[in-house]
């Protein structure tokens, strides 16, 4: 009971937080006075700046909805489902876990194991179950809190961006700023979120048991090698885009 | 120790006998402009625009700009 209205607090914490924090903030302007003026520049937003940017809009009410909504559903299959005691029910889930099928323990593929060197087939890949275990729902739908809070801070931080360079706002610091912000966001979503997903498939594998020799699954760490690098480019970006707002606020200042 | 370039410019209009707005009609220049370079909230000068000011106020550069210590 208790564990159920600590969650219940927490998740009504993260709404509050969610509303508060991610409120849509699109132009601060500069924060010289005097400059502000002239600060517009002349060019036109093109039509693709438009599109991501309803596109964008588009995407964050969508994950801001599955943020709020998965505990909550999550909460009612739970209640409604898993309490009713029997096995007639299952909630259907994906994790990111790695396989390993050895062929020649299957006793009836070994015979038409043919054309391989080793008759072991492995590989690490986004694993659906059907799961009977509330504490793996609860796992599940933690993990993918986790993952969700990642996308919605870039995005935010995107739109936010997009807002500015809809209304000929390019080179300003503040989106020099929201550019490291992605950056970082990229990189250590790249980091944190692997480790989340492999512990989360871990405490999800403790609870479910089979017994069939020659399949293996496990935990598996997704390689997020790419995406810290991407990560890594988009923060060199940032620089360069404070830099040309140094410049242009300079250009602006000059009489 | 920082130092800063201060902008002479009410002191000129004052003993020229002149407002800003026919010193911005006299010299081109947008009356936003000359209010954000009187302020002291400008970066830089161009030397067109120095030399504008210089020929409307009819003074020299040193009299327009000071450089004042902190």
């Amino acid at each position: 009971m208790y564990a159920e209205l600590f969650l219940i607090l927490i998740f009504i914490s993260l709404a509050i937080f969610l509303v508060r924090h991610f409120r849509h903030k699109p132009n601060a302007g500069s924060n010289e006075p005097g400059i502000d003026i002239d600060l517009a520049q002349t060019a036109k937003p093109n039509k693709i700046t438009r599109l991501v940017k309803g596109y964008l809009d588009v995407m964050w009410y969508l994950f801001l909805a599955l943020t709020v909504l998965m505990p909550i559903v999550g909460g009612v299959i739970s209640v409604g489902y898993f309490s009713e005691g029997g096995n007639q029910w299952g909630v259907d889930l994906n994790a990111f876990m790695g396989i390993e099928i050895d062929l020649e323990q299957l006793t009836d593929m070994a015979a038409n194991t043919e054309g391989l060197r080793s008759g072991v087939i492995s590989g690490k890949t986004l694993l659906n179950f059907e799961t009977l275990s509330v504490t793996v729902w609860y796992i599940f739908i933690a993990v993918n809190e986790v993952m969700l809070l990642f996308v919605l801070y870039g995005l935010k931080q995107m739109r936010d961006m997009f807002a500015s360079l809809v209304t000929n706002m390019y080179f300003t610091l503040e989106n020099a700023g929201r550019l490291k912000k992605i950056g970082i966001a990229v990189i250590s979503g790249n980091i944190i979120i692997p480790i989340i997903q492999y512990f989360g498939g871990r405490m999800m594998l403790d609870d479910i048991t089979f017994n069939l020799p020659g399949v293996e699954i496990y935990p598996a760490f997704q390689n997020g090698g790419t995406g810290v690098f991407l990560g890594l480019l988009i923060l060199v970006l940032s620089g360069i885009a404070r830099e040309a707002a140094n410049i242009y606020q300079e250009q602006l200042g000059t009489i | 120790m920082s130092s800063m370039i201060k902008i002479n410019l009410d002191m000129l209009l004052v003993q020229r006998k002149m407002s800003l707005t026919e010193l911005s009609r006299e010299v081109g220049i947008t009356l936003a402009n000359l209010s954000i370079l009187k302020q002291g909230k400008a970066r830089a000068i161009r030397f067109s625009t120095l030399v504008a000011l210089c020929d409307a106020l009819n003074c020299e550069p040193g009299d327009l700009l000071q450089l004042e210590k902190e």
